[in-house]
């Protein structure tokens, strides 16, 4: 009785998992493995010309420049968000606090991200404070290089991992970091050696949330990138939107799958948790 | 360096919080500029005006854009219509959404949460791994999945299954993380007192869950309002969500309406969060 | 207790499923006549297209693309458009998949404006004119800053010159940038001459070295805020957009080793649900004085003596200017001689 009331709960879940993820994934999968049609489209004959197509240096590269620009601004996003949550989680009556940070998150993407160019471009916000501070140069071009990529990614993924950092530090009891100060810990050293190890879930479910989006970001590169920063989720756009090559684009789509499947693999293995945080089973 | 021990963090985070708000406060200013450019030339509130100028007199924007003629002041409004019926999309698009996802999330998280069944194993991996994939790809299987498969025409109603696809595992998530800290063994002891399946359900399930059934439908709102990648693959013609929208606009730099529209959405989202949060410490009291 | 649970959820999914249909249909158009026209961008200005709807009553529903696949894989994907503007290499392909509906040239009064000799050029991609309407013949070209360019070398060699490393940016489009880079290197760019093509890919890889970004939909900000000073490209899509006052400090230039001009055509798509309003738009478009200042207002020499006496304006280059360009003409089964290289060895990498 009861197995079949969780069959009716779950259901529609199911059904929904299957019809739209499993399936489509699977259609990808079978799509890598077909022929382009002439002016695009596919045709239903087996070929490998898509991944002949990734054997080369070309894309070689842009996956080196899309991983070189994922783990760079994680990084980065890390460094910026672990003494912010650390601060929100010590900080009590923290709405306001917590509040400040979520509320640009809620301000659509492509607004900020073109409040951006409006700031570093070569006639912008930044430049003009610059010439105002008595810079006399020609004015400098942050946009459309390596860097503005991942400033902007920075920017839009810092909610993303404060959030997550922040409901993980809270449950920490901070009497431990006074009682390693006790035998003689620095603040700091306590901080790394005691709290770290401790909030090692949050903090790697916190990467997870920056890295596997940036990994697919096809929007900042297009609108603040350059030759040099093109990354995946633009070569599987163009490919979609423009050239009609859905073979390569699913192709392409896989090897992103895989590179996250890899992400996900490192994350369950780092995260392997003890009994007691197991899912509870009904009796 | 005792005395302050979070001098440190603290100053980070207002430095953070410097960092979020920079574009925001920029997308403000240039909201009152007199000029379209990026050079402030003089404070104006005329942007706001030609923002709801589809409900305003033709005589009043006449007279809030005097250079204008009579072509130019016609664009303005046909641009207001564009913009509104964008925000209608993206508004409609999220709440059903929201609503669709949370049903169909509330009911697995509690199927998963507390019961056995044979393929529970299989579901927890599915519908948890589209959260570990970068959202281009549930773009681009479902573009290709509806237009080579399913033949479906795309629009608003692929739009909305996209956008149901990615908010489900999210919803999922956040209900079961309410749903693990309450006790299980309430359910049986109101079993063991005879209780039937949908009282316990009604009365005791749902009322316990509402806090994070709530906060599973506003983060699926935010997510779709939010998105762009998913959309911008599965939408069809002439029915562009803002996002997409905002992204059509930036080929010829955006407008300064829209800057206007989005200190209205930074206010909207002030106001909504405060009274969500008001309204969970209510339910839960 | 099982039944009770399952009426539970039936009137639960009920209720879940109608509330998004009705938001859905809340936003549904009520039945209004309309008309989908899908177009490149910078081809039809909005005082025109707001004349249409003013003078018809027709709802027109407006859309926009950038490259001629974009807007193949547009129409593939199952969009429902009446009538679209294709390049003249696509009109074979969109024939041969069946997209489009043969045109009833009797139920276009301004049929004949478009000039004779252009529908025998159309003759040679569609045969007897029975699904295309000429609309337009162009080219790129390099657009750039005067102040900062004062003598430019009326060559596409400005592309490669170091002292304008990142601040060049090029058109993002298959054909349009091979058709260019052959013209450089004295070859056609209908060539389907694999040593020839190979040349150019290696040409456009060094322009690439040397450029900004391959763009399309920022060119115009790109180039109003100078972040670059050149840009090859369709002139009318960045000189249209530019403030008035900016304007005559921007100028253009068709490089003197010719190039390769596109011309593209109006054809009915079969899918469309709306095929009298789709000939009423074509029909409008027709129009002399109509053709007169779409051709002003993005600087065209036109196709059409009938508007030719009606424009005003001076176009960014001439008729005469267009001698030296080959039309670009579909390549059927050779199109991936370019298209391969472009996407395989050029664009992966952007």
């Amino acid at each position: 009785m009861k197995g079949r009331a969780g069959v009716l709960y779950t259901l529609p879940l199911m059904l929904w998992s299957c019809i739209f993820f499993i399936i489509p994934i699977i259609i990808v999968f079978i799509y890598s493995f077909l022929a382009k049609g002439l002016y695009g489209g596919v045709v239903w004959q087996f070929s490998l010309k898509a991944f002949s197509a990734l054997f080369s240096w070309s894309f070689f590269r842009v996956s080196l420049v899309t991983l070189l620009i994922a783990v760079l601004s994680t990084i980065l996003t890390l460094l910026i968000a672990l003494p912010v949550s650390y601060y929100l989680a010590r900080t009590k009556n923290n709405t306001l606090l917590l509040a400040l940070v979520v509320i640009p998150f809620w301000v659509n993407l492509l607004l900020r991200v073109y409040a951006w160019i409006a700031i570093l471009g070569r006639e912008g916000f930044l430049n003009h404070l610059m010439t105002f501070l008595g810079y006399r140069g020609e004015p400098v071009q942050f946009l459309f290089n390596f860097w503005a990529v991942v400033i902007v990614h920075v920017y839009t993924y810092l909610p993303y991992m404060i959030l997550p950092l922040y409901s993980n530090i809270e449950k920490f009891d901070f009497g431990l970091l006074e009682a390693a100060r006790d035998l003689g810990a620095t603040h700091m050293g306590s901080l790394v050696r005691v709290m770290l190890p401790n909030i090692k879930g949050g903090i790697v479910t916190a990467i997870l949330f920056a890295f596997i989006p940036t990994m697919g970001s096809y929007a900042i590169p297009d609108l603040v990138g350059s030759t040099n920063s093109h990354m995946l989720g633009n070569s599987i756009a163009y490919n979609i939107r423009t050239a009609n090559n859905w073979p390569l684009a699913s192709a392409i789509s896989l090897v992103l799958t895989l590179i996250s499947a890899l992400g996900i693999m490192i994350y369950f293995f780092l995260n392997r948790k003890p009994a007691r945080h197991k899912v509870r089973e009904a009796p | 360096m005792i005395k302050k021990p979070h001098a440190l963090s603290r100053r980070i985070y207002w430095l953070t919080v410097v960092f979020l708000f920079l574009p925001l406060a920029v997308l403000m200013l240039y909201s009152f500029n007199a000029s379209r450019s990026f050079k402030f030339s003089g404070f104006s509130i005329k942007w706001y005006y030609s923002l709801f100028s589809r409900w305003i007199a033709p005589e009043k924007i006449a007279a809030v854009f005097p250079e204008l003629g009579a072509r130019e002041l016609a664009q303005i409004v046909e641009r207001s219509k564009n913009i509104w019926t964008a925000v209608r999309n993206s508004f409609a698009i999220a709440f059903a959404t929201g609503l669709v996802s949370t049903v169909i999330g509330a009911l697995g998280a509690i199927g998963l949460s507390w019961y056995r069944f044979s393929y529970k194993k299989f579901l927890q991996g599915v519908s948890f791994v589209p959260l570990l994939l970068p959202e281009i790809i549930t773009g681009v299987s479902l573009l290709i999945f509806f237009s080579s498969i399913l033949r479906l025409k795309l629009s608003l109603i692929t739009v909305l299954i996209g956008h149901i696809s990615f908010c489900l595992p999210f919803v999922l998530l956040i209900i079961i993380a309410r749903l693990e800290e309450f006790d299980y063994s309430i359910i049986e002891a109101a079993r063991d007192l005879g209780a039937r399946e949908r009282d316990i359900l009604f009365r005791i399930i749902l009322p316990i869950s509402a806090p994070g059934i709530l906060a599973g439908f506003v983060g699926a709102l935010t997510l779709s309002l939010e998105d762009f990648v998913v959309t911008v693959f599965v939408q069809g013609a002439n029915s562009p969500t803002l996002p997409v929208f905002i992204h059509s606009l930036i080929k010829r730099g955006v407008p300064p309406e829209i800057n206007a529209l989005s200190v209205f959405l930074i206010l909207f989202t002030v106001v909504l969060i405060l009274s969500i949060r008001n309204f969970i410490k209510y339910i839960g009291k | 207790m099982i039944i009770k649970e399952t009426k539970l959820k039936k009137s639960v999914f009920g209720l879940a499923a109608a509330l998004p249909l009705l938001f859905l249909t809340s936003c549904a158009p009520e039945n209004v006549s309309e008309v989908n026209v899908f177009n490149w961008s910078y081809y039809i200005p909005e005082d025109v297209r707001a004349q249409f709807v003013q003078e018809t009553g027709i709802k027109l529903n407006y859309e926009e693309f950038d490259t001629n696949e974009a807007m193949l894989a547009k129409v593939r994907t199952g969009v429902n458009y009446d009538v679209c503007f294709p390049g003249a290499e696509f009109v074979p392909v969109m024939i041969s998949d069946g997209f489009l509906e043969e045109i009833d040239s009797a139920k276009l009064s301004n049929y004949n404006s478009i000039d004779e000799s252009f529908y025998q050029k159309a003759d040679s991609f569609d045969p007897g004119n029975r699904y295309a309407v000429p609309y337009n013949v162009g080219t790129i070209g390099v657009v750039y800053w005067k102040d900062e360019i004062p003598n430019p070398p009326h060559s596409l060699s400005i592309l490669l010159d170091p002292a304008y490393k990142n601040r060049i940016a090029i058109m993002d489009d298959t054909r349009e940038v091979y058709g260019a880079a052959m013209a450089y290197l004295g070859f056609s760019g209908n060539s389907t001459n694999t040593g020839q093509i190979a040349q150019a890919t290696r040409l456009i890889l060094r322009w690439k070295a040397n450029a900004l970004k391959f763009e399309t939909n920022q060119m115009a900000t790109l180039f109003a805020s100078k972040e670059v000073l050149i840009a090859l490209n369709f002139p009318e899509n960045i000189l249209s957009e530019l403030d008035p006052a900016l304007a005559d400090n921007a100028a253009f230039f068709l490089p003197r080793e010719g190039g390769l001009a596109y011309m593209d055509c109006m054809v009915i798509l079969k899918n469309g649900k709306n095929k009298e309003n789709a000939y009423a738009f074509i029909d409008f478009i027709l129009r002399p004085d109509i053709l007169a200042r779409i051709y002003d207002a993005f600087g065209f020499p036109g196709i059409s003596s009938q508007a030719k006496v009606l424009q005003t304006g001076t176009p960014y280059y001439t008729a005469s200017d267009l001698e030296m360009h080959n039309i670009r003409m579909p390549l059927y089964e050779n199109n991936y001689l370019y298209t391969t290289p472009w996407e395989e060895e050029i664009k992966i990498g952007n």
